[in-house]
């Protein structure tokens, strides 16, 4: 289960499986966004952790009779919905991360977005209409990193995909493009 | 006569206890709101987990349960200590 939480790329992933799955589909990888792109809102977390620690070491060193000043009840309860807040941001920010999907099929491709819990949209297009494949690395802590989009162009309903910024772009092309050429083999 | 509470009450407002007052009363507003946000989670984890089913689908409905209950908490907390 580790895997499955912090992995952004996921070959046959045991006990997946997504809204609208025909019978008979089979999920061959499951993408996300590299997971080191997380490290913005981890630092950010862990500055709002450590924050009150300091406020209030802040507020003892003054001499303001703290917590006395705004009563110790109300001391609690403000540091509490602090943490309280953090533990709600951090769970967000990670559902965000996880349940940005992009998975490929043995038919279709699917991208899955949610974006702040109250809003979702989800895009798919089969493997058999995904006419070219390409993909950039742009700037350092990308190539850095190994991150880039995969652009898909399609001949379907929406013509274009991104899978942005997944870890290993061109083994992601390489991959794409031969299930793309067994698909219309197949056809 | 009506005038002259409202002159108090807003003067009481800039005495120590009645600006901690108004802060704990906008502190039990806001945590009963966040209380709220933390229903929604759960509504909405539950959709996320519907939407796109893993290995680790439990272990969000769990985080989600944990985090309205300590939300819940802290809303029962904060009213009786009011």
């Amino acid at each position: 289960m580790i895997r499955t939480l912090t992995s952004s790329f996921l070959k046959d992933p045991p006990g997946t499986k997504f809204e609208g799955e025909d019978p008979g589909e089979q999920v061959l990888y499951v993408l996300r966004r590299s997971f080191v792109t997380n490290l913005g809102w981890i630092l950010f977390a862990v500055l709002l952790i450590i924050s009150p620690a300091f406020v209030n070491t802040l507020l003892f060193s003054l001499n303001l009779n703290y917590p006395e000043l705004i009563g110790s009840n109300l001391a609690f309860n403000i540091n509490a919905l602090w943490y309280l807040f953090t533990f709600g941001f951090i769970f967000e920010r990670f559902l965000n991360w996880f349940f940005n999907v992009y998975i490929i099929t043995n038919k279709r491709i699917v991208d899955m977005d949610f974006y702040h819990l109250l809003y979702r949209r989800v895009s798919d297009a089969p493997l058999r209409n995904i006419e070219d494949i390409s993909y950039d690395v742009q700037g350092a802590f990308e190539a850095l990193f190994n991150i880039g989009d995969v652009i898909i162009q399609t001949a379907a309903e929406l013509p274009q995909f991104e899978f942005q910024s997944v870890s290993n772009p061109a083994k992601m092309q390489d991959i794409l493009s031969d299930l793309v050429k067994e698909a219309k083999n197949v056809q | 006569m009506f005038s002259d509470t409202a002159a108090d009450l807003i003067v009481s407002l800039f005495s120590p206890e009645g600006f901690s007052s108004l802060i704990n009363i906008l502190i039990v507003g806001i945590i009963v709101i966040y209380g709220i946000f933390s229903i929604l989670v759960v509504r909405q984890v539950n959709l996320l987990n519907s939407s796109f089913k893993t290995d680790a689908a439990w272990f969000f409905t769990i985080l989600s349960f944990v985090h309205l209950f300590l939300a819940g908490a802290l809303v029962v907390i904060s009213i009786l200590t009011i």
